[in-house]
């Protein structure tokens, strides 16, 4: 499976926002998007998710083109992890991750035991099998990102698009999200994820992209993309970028921002 | 997944309550019924036997009371159940049915009825009509705003707002205009709402506007789960969140205008219905939907008969379903556990 992004023209209405991204992703990657606030990336999202028509270009997945699939079959290809947000029902959390199999029940079906069998399993492989009678609405915000991550895999699709998985969750949760991403990884899901920290696309990224106003700059390896010069031209700060040697002997890179001297 | 107890209070809820309540309300009144004469006239009936000591009774129940008892069935289901749909759709707890504009206009299409003196059927028609196109108008007004500004379920509302304040204004103006010695106490009594003339004939009539549009919300309402996470997430899932919520207007509309029609404006059954239904029986909208019907029947059932038999004048339902359901609500909220 590979999915293919051609000169691909984003915006609302007649105003475009970014234009000319190009790109591809296959199964077992995981493209970062890194970016500075306002620069598109959101508009870019939504576009790839079908929320809103390109202005230009096109997206493929095996050469079929995918913004003239039906809403129905789009979801069995792509599903979106959005960041985790309060519902004004309280549902409980099984009845949110079942509702991920909406694009394989029938017009007018309900969730089948079987369903909720699949949605179980995949909350117990995610390790949240403990909240499935717990209130969607009374479960922390790393649980809800979790429960949320649930839901858009048993959707079964091939792409998941995640935006900023890791914002508004405390130190333990991010990482354990990061976890998370690289065990999809290995599951052969090809995953498109934005952030807003550098870092996770060293530690989960197999490319990364980076967007600046108005157009979209780089693309490649995270190792060989993102340096000093590039963070200091994209976010207009100074970071240095070190090299560390993690708890497997693998090197790893790591910013560490450079406060200014008082 | 149900559990066993949701189970037995969805039994109670469905079976036990609303054929209780439909029993007590054909006994209860100002002309008290026993159940054992009650009894005693089904026999008579069912056997064609001739009616004697029982006229009475018979004409108090099928002429006056059974009509009034279906039409509260009829109609405090509908609006549960639109209530609960729009508040789903526009996932949010505070909506009501009227949010689209189809109260005010049912209202002022009775005001104008009224007004051109057209006769009960007459004025029916034109409240009922004058409803589904103040809906057609906020539906058309909205889509053309969100073409330009985005949005869809905000510009919705929007509009809505606008419709039904236009509305209203209109039903002030044939007020002004009306004649006040027989038009606008008609009028002003219409708009309380109540189930006093109703007749047999007029709950057929309506019955088929409201299992119309009851049949698609009951059979669809699993998405109703879908579009309560909000647009996109909506349509990642997998739905076409614009052709399904216009089915769910459609079909909201055409059975609250139906209802509306008769009864005249019952507000407040539509919005606090479905919040004791979900504090009952939680937000899965699989079981909501039917639940809602059956407590908001049960619900209107109880206020009517309440407002015929409380004192020696008829009290109109549209105050005593306010002033019944506020206290309780707040109860409820009261004693609600972590919904």
């Amino acid at each position: 499976m590979r999915l293919i992004i051609e000169k691909l023209m984003c915006g609302y209405g007649k105003k475009k926002i970014i234009e000319n991204i190009s790109f591809s992703i296959t199964n077992g990657e995981c493209i970062c998007l890194l970016g500075p606030n306002g620069v598109g990336k959101t508009t870019f999202f939504k576009t790839v998710l079908g929320f809103i028509k390109p202005l230009n270009g096109s997206i493929t997945l095996d050469n079929k083109d995918i913004t003239k699939l039906s809403r129905k079959n789009f979801a069995k290809v792509i599903a979106y992890v959005p960041q985790a947000h309060s519902i004004p029902f309280a549902f409980s959390t099984i009845d949110v991750v079942v509702s991920g199999r909406n694009a394989h029940l029938g017009i007018t079906s309900k969730p089948t035991p079987k369903d909720y069998k699949i949605a179980l399993e995949c909350m117990e492989e995610l390790g949240i099998g403990y909240l499935k009678d717990k209130l969607y609405t009374q479960i922390s915000g790393g649980e809800q990102q979790m429960v949320l991550i649930a839901r858009a895999l048993v959707q079964e699709p091939k792409i998941l698009v995640l935006d900023e998985p890791t914002s508004n969750l405390d130190f333990g949760n991010q990482i354990r999200i990061l976890n998370q991403i690289n065990m999809l990884k290995k599951k052969n899901i090809a995953i498109i994820m934005t952030t807003h920290a550098p870092d996770h696309a060293f530690l989960c990224g197999t490319k990364v992209v980076i967007f600046q106003k108005g157009r979209f700059v780089n693309i490649g390896e995270p190792e060989k993309i993102i340096t000093e010069s590039l963070l200091k031209e994209v976010y207009g700060v100074d970071v240095k970028v070190h090299n560390l040697l993690t708890n497997i002997n693998e090197s790893k890179k790591i910013c560490v921002p450079c406060l200014e001297a008082l | 997944m149900i559990s066993i107890v949701k189970k037995y209070k969805l039994i109670l809820i469905f079976v036990f309550i609303p054929i209780l309540i439909f029993i007590f309300s054909l006994t209860f009144g100002r002309y008290f019924i026993k159940i054992s004469d009650l009894i005693n006239l089904m026999a008579i009936r069912l056997n064609n036997k001739p009616l004697g000591d029982y006229e009475v009774i018979n004409t108090v129940i099928f002429n006056m009371r059974l009509p009034r008892i279906i039409a509260a069935l009829l109609i405090g289901g509908a609006l549960s159940v639109s209530g609960t749909v729009y508040q789903s759709i526009f996932k949010n707890p505070m909506v009501s049915p009227g949010i689209l504009g189809v109260s005010n206009g049912a209202g002022f299409g009775a005001a104008v009825g009224i007004l051109l003196s057209f006769g009960s059927i007459g004025v029916q028609f034109t409240s009922f009509i004058f409803g589904i196109c103040a809906v057609m108008i906020t539906y058309l007004l909205s889509s053309a705003l969100s073409k330009k500004i985005g949005d869809s379920i905000l510009m919705l509302i929007l509009s809505g707002m606008v419709i039904g304040t236009i509305f209203s204004s209109l039903i002030s103006l044939t007020k002004y205009v009306a004649d006040p010695d027989d038009a606008l106490p008609a009028i002003t009594f219409w708009l309380m709402g109540s189930l006093t003339s109703i007749t047999m004939k007029d709950n057929l009539i309506i019955s088929i506007p409201i299992i119309l549009g009851t049949l698609p919300l009951v059979m669809f309402r699993n998405k109703l789960n879908i579009l309560a996470f909000g647009d996109e997430e909506a349509q990642a899932l997998g739905e076409n969140t614009e052709r399904v919520r216009l089915l769910f207007i459609i079909c909201s509309t055409l059975i609250t205008s139906a209802a509306i029609s008769v009864s005249g404006i019952i507000g407040w059954v539509g919005l606090i219905i479905p919040h004791i239904t979900r504090i009952i029986i939680g937000p899965n909208n699989n079981l909501l939907i039917p639940t809602s019907i059956a407590i908001g029947a049960s619900y209107l059932m109880i206020v009517d008969d309440v407002a015929r038999t409380i004192c020696s004048i008829e009290i109109p339902l549209g105050i005593l379903t306010s002033l019944i359901g506020a206290p309780f609500f707040l109860y409820l909220l009261f004693h609600k556990k972590g919904v």
